[in-house]
C-alpha cells in the first residue's frame, strides 16, 4: 500500500508522515511531509502576515504540503477504477412540501 | 456536606449509577467533588474550555430531587459528564477549540447532548479540544484556544487529540465519562495516550446533529470512559436515529451482551512495524496482551488489510470536506486566528484538486468498503496496537514525534467501521500503552463485549495517574 507501513522509498516516508497528522488531527488539510526543526520554529511563530513576508521555512513546507498533494492525486489519478463500480453517492430528488 | 474523595471520582459509571440509584450517593455531593476537583486540576492539564457550575449544579438538584422522589431514569441519572466543546449547547459558548469562534452561540443543544440530558446526566462544562478537530491540521499540540492538553499521567506530554480534553478529563478523574468525536483517529488517540477506554462507533450509529461538522463522510461521535461496560452504557443512550441528521442509521440502540463462544470467533492480528519508529516497550506491551488475549480463549492469526491506497483516499476526501466546512473563515479572514501557521494557505496549497479526483476517491472508497466486507467474512474483528508510541513531550513537532503511518485507522475511518480503544499497560516512563478491537459496521456489541472480556481480566482500565 503506497503511503504505508510496508513502502521504505522515501516517498512514502513522507507520506506516513501525513498520515500520522491525519490520524491526529481527525482529518485535515494540512499536508504532512518533510519534518525539521527550523520549520517548525518558523511554524510555532504568528501567522499575522502577509504572503510576501512568509519566512523561508514556511514557504518551504508549503511547497511540500503541494508536493504531497501531487503525490496523493497521482496515486489516486493512476488506481484503476474497475469499469461499472459503484457510485459513490445515490443522488435522490427531494420530495416539495406541498400544502394541501 | 463532605464532598467524595479520589476513590469515589475515579469509580466507573456502572458503579456511580448504582450507589445513586440505591441513595447511598448524592449526584449534588458527586457533582460537587468533580467540580472541586476540576477546580483544583482543570487548569493544569487545560482539560475544560469552559466549565458551567451553575448548570451543572441545577441539573444535579434536579436529579437529586427526582430519585428522592422514585422517579430513576437510568444507569446515567445524576452521572457528571464533559462534552468536547464542538457540540452545540443552548445558553452556553460553543467554540470549535478556536478564539475565531469566541462567543459563538446555538440556540439548541446537540442531539447527543439533549440525549444525555433528557437520560439526567450532569453536563460539567465544555471540554478543550484542537481548533477545529484540526480539520484545517496542526503541527504542535498548542493548536488549541485552551492550550496543549497536558496528560494527566504526566502533564509535559501531549493527550492526543483532537478530543484533548475529553481525554485529559477522563484519565484525570475529572469527570467519570466525556463526549468526543473522531473523524480519524481522534477518539483512539487520546484514549491511548491518556490511558482511557474510548469508542468510535459505526460511522452513522450516533447522531451529529448540533456536533461541528468536519468531515461530514468521515465524522463520528463516541465515548470516552473508564471501562468498555461505560462505553456501552454511554452509547446505548446516545445512538439511534435522528430526523435532525439524515445519516444517523435506525439501528437497534441497544448493545446487548452476548454469551459467545469466542474460540469460534477469528480474529485477525495486524502487525505494526515497530522497527523504524514504534517503541520497543510498546511493542513488548502489545506481545503480552497478545498472550493474555490467547489466554482468555481468543482465536487470532496474523493477517493483512486489502491492498489499497486508503490513506491517500481517505486524506484526499477529509481535506476537500474540511475546507468546505470551514470556507467561510477563508471568506471572512477569521482562519488567521487559528494557531497552525498552515491553515490559511490550506486552499492555496489544495488548489491542484480537481472535482473529478475527488469523485473518484469516493468511488474508491466504495471499492475499499467491499473489499473489507470480504475481509470480515473471514474474520469477525481486527486486533492491533493503537500507537506505537506514548504520549510524547508537549512542546514536541508532532510530525517528528509520531512518524509512523496508520493503516488500520485509515481503513478504519474509510469504511466507517467500529473501534474500541482499551488501556493495555505501560510503556517508558510509565506513560499509558493500549490497543484497539476492530469490527465490521454495526458490531459494537461484539467490540464491547471484547473489551468487558479483556477488563474482567485485567486492571490496567482501573490504574490512576500520579496526580494530586
Amino acid at each position: 500500500m503506497k503511503g504505508g507501513r510496508g513502502t521504505r522509498d522515501a516517498t512514502a516516508k513522507r507520506a506516513t508522515r501525513r498520515s500520522f497528522l491525519k490520524l491526529v488531527a481527525a482529518g485535515s488539510a494540512a499536508i504532512m511531509t518533510g519534518a525539521v526543526v527550523p520549520l517548525a520554529r518558523a511554524a510555532a511563530a504568528p501567522a499575522k502576515r502577509g504572503r510576501a513576508s512568509v519566512p523561508p521555512a514556511v514557504k518551504a513546507e508549503i511547497a511540500n504540503q503541494k508536493a504531497y498533494l501531487t503525490r496523493t492525486l497521482k496515486v489516486i489519478r493512476e488506481y484503476d477504477l474497475p469499469s461499472g463500480s459503484d457510485p459513490a453517492f445515490v443522488f435522490r430528488p427531494l420530495r416539495a412540501r406541498r400544502r394541501r | 456536606m463532605s464532598l467524595p474523595g479520589d476513590d469515589v471520582l475515579f469509580l466507573p459509571v456502572t458503579e456511580l449509577s448504582a450507589r445513586i440509584k440505591s441513595r447511598h450517593l448524592s449526584p449534588v455531593d458527586l457533582t460537587e467533588g468533580y467540580l472541586a476537583r476540576i477546580a483544583k486540576l482543570g487548569p493544569r492539564l487545560n482539560a475544560f474550555a469552559r466549565v458551567t457550575p451553575e448548570r451543572a449544579r441545577a441539573a444535579a438538584r434536579a436529579a437529586e430531587t427526582e430519585i428522592s422522589r422514585g422517579r430513576y431514569r437510568g444507569p446515567l441519572h445524576g452521572i457528571p459528564y464533559g462534552a468536547k466543546d464542538l457540540f452545540a449547547t443552548a445558553g452556553i459558548p460553543t467554540e470549535w477549540g478556536t478564539t475565531a469562534c469566541a462567543g459563538q452561540m446555538f440556540d439548541r443543544d446537540a442531539t447527543v447532548v439533549r440525549k444525555l440530558s433528557e437520560a439526567g446526566a450532569v453536563l460539567l462544562g465544555k471540554l478543550a479540544m484542537v481548533e477545529f478537530a484540526g480539520g484545517l491540521g496542526y503541527r504542535f499540540a498548542n493548536a488549541s484556544s485552551s492550550g496543549p492538553g497536558r496528560n494527566p499521567w504526566n502533564t509535559e506530554r501531549w493527550t492526543g487529540g483532537s478530543s484533548s480534553g475529553s481525554g485529559a478529563a477522563v484519565g484525570g478523574g475529572l469527570v467519570p465519562f466525556a463526549l468526543g468525536t473522531e473523524t480519524w483517529g481522534s477518539i483512539l488517540c487520546p484514549s491511548a495516550f491518556c490511558g482511557v477506554t474510548g469508542v468510535r462507533p459505526t460511522y452513522g450509529r450516533v447522531s451529529r446533529a448540533g456536533a461541528m461538522a468536519c468531515s461530514w463522510t468521515f465524522d463520528k461521535v463516541g465515548p470516552l470512559c473508564r471501562s468498555a461496560a461505560d462505553c456501552r452504557t454511554v452509547l446505548e443512550t446516545i445512538a439511534g436515529a435522528d430526523p435532525d441528521d439524515p445519516t444517523a442509521a435506525d439501528e437497534p440502540a441497544r448493545l446487548p451482551r452476548a454469551r459467545r463462544d469466542w474460540a469460534k470467533l477469528r480474529g485477525a492480528i495486524i502487525p505494526l512495524d515497530f522497527t523504524k519508529a514504534g517503541e520497543p516497550e510498546v511493542r513488548d506491551v502489545f506481545e503480552r496482551t497478545l498472550g493474555e488475549l490467547r489466554g482468555a480463549g481468543l482465536t487470532m492469526e496474523s493477517a493483512t488489510l486489502p491492498e489499497f491506497p486508503a490513506s491517500e483516499l481517505a486524506g484526499l476526501i477529509i481535506t476537500a470536506e474540511a475546507l468546505s466546512s470551514f470556507e467561510t473563515f477563508y471568506r471572512d479572514g477569521r482562519v488567521k486566528r487559528l494557531k497552525d501557521v498552515y491553515a490559511p494557505w490550506q486552499p492555496d496549497i489544495n488548489a491542484a484538486m480537481t472535482g473529478a479526483d475527488l469523485v473518484k476517491a469516493w468511488r474508491m472508497r466504495t471499492v475499499l468498503q467491499h473489499k473489507m466486507a470480504e475481509f470480515f467474512e473471514r474474520y469477525d474483528y481486527i486486533v492491533t496496537p493503537n500507537f506505537m508510541s506514548v504520549a510524547p513531550p508537549i512542546e514536541q513537532d508532532l510530525y517528528q514525534a509520531l512518524p509512523y503511518s496508520d493503516p488500520v485507522g485509515a481503513v478504519g475511518n474509510a469504511c466507517g467501521l467500529p473501534a474500541i480503544a482499551l488501556p493495555c499497560g505501560f510503556g517508558k516512563e510509565r506513560m499509558p500503552v493500549g490497543f484497539q478491537f476492530v469490527a465490521a459496521p454495526w458490531d459494537e456489541a461484539l467490540l464491547l463485549d471484547l473489551g468487558e472480556l479483556w477488563q474482567t481480566r485485567t486492571r490496567f482500565h482501573s490504574e490512576r495517574p500520579p496526580l494530586s
